[in-house]
């Protein structure tokens, strides 16, 4: 099973998913939530070939753009989430 | 709850907030109610390790790890990338660990139960 890691801080002004992209592998899964959801604001390449998934409710309030190479999901698919990844790794 | 492995992922430095002493506090705790116990440091975590820690009207952090064997805790890892990017020397940390490379650390990552970060 591939593990979930879930990032809740900005990436302009936390390590956390810079810290979590060095040891993720290859075909983990990312969520963005709060803050973390700022991670697509600008087209990161070291997120556009991985399994990137983000709550729509939290872009949307932000207004950031829409991204070709990321999953919008509701809460429902991030408890599918939740319960199809193991571990679980939360990082702020 | 069965017997777990429960892997806590240190990121935070020392003094500037709780988490440090929260953490360490909380895998205490798991240590004492035996579950398989290891600690990872990354990140400003590594800081933790600097043994010449002199708090003002604070626990010393790196004292309190230095229990951590009388407590079962299974094994300490330390990220190297982390430890060379602070300057911090592997030969400097007086705690007994393993250094991990990043691609390390992804493995370590996955044999765990529950991952705690603090």
């Amino acid at each position: 099973m591939t593990m979930l890691h879930i990032i809740t801080t900005s990436p302009f002004q936390s390590s956390a998913l810079t810290d979590c992209l060095s040891v993720a592998g290859a075909g983990d899964a990312l969520l963005l939530l709060g803050e973390g959801v700022y991670a697509i604001a600008q087209q990161d390449v070291r997120l556009i070939n991985r399994n990137v998934f983000v709550l729509y409710e939290h872009t949307d309030a932000r207004g950031l753009p829409k991204r070709s190479w990321v999953e919008y999901i509701d809460y429902n698919r991030m408890v599918e989430l939740t319960e199809q990844h193991h571990p679980i790794q939360t990082w702020f | 709850m069965g017997n777990q492995h429960l892997l806590f992922v240190f990121r935070s430095s020392p003094y500037g907030s709780s988490r440090a002493r929260e953490g360490l506090d909380a895998l205490l705790a798991a240590a004492v109610f035996d579950q398989r116990v290891s600690a990872l440091f990354m990140g400003d975590g590594v800081f933790q390790l600097c043994s010449e820690q002199c708090p003002i009207d604070r626990r010393n952090q790196h004292k309190m790890l230095l229990s951590l064997e009388l407590y079962d805790v299974d094994q300490l890892y330390f990220s190297s990338s982390a430890l060379a990017s602070r300057d911090i020397a592997p030969t400097d940390i007086r705690l007994p660990g393993t250094a991990l490379s990043d691609a390390e650390i992804t493995n370590l990552l996955t044999t765990a139960d529950q991952v705690l970060t603090f």
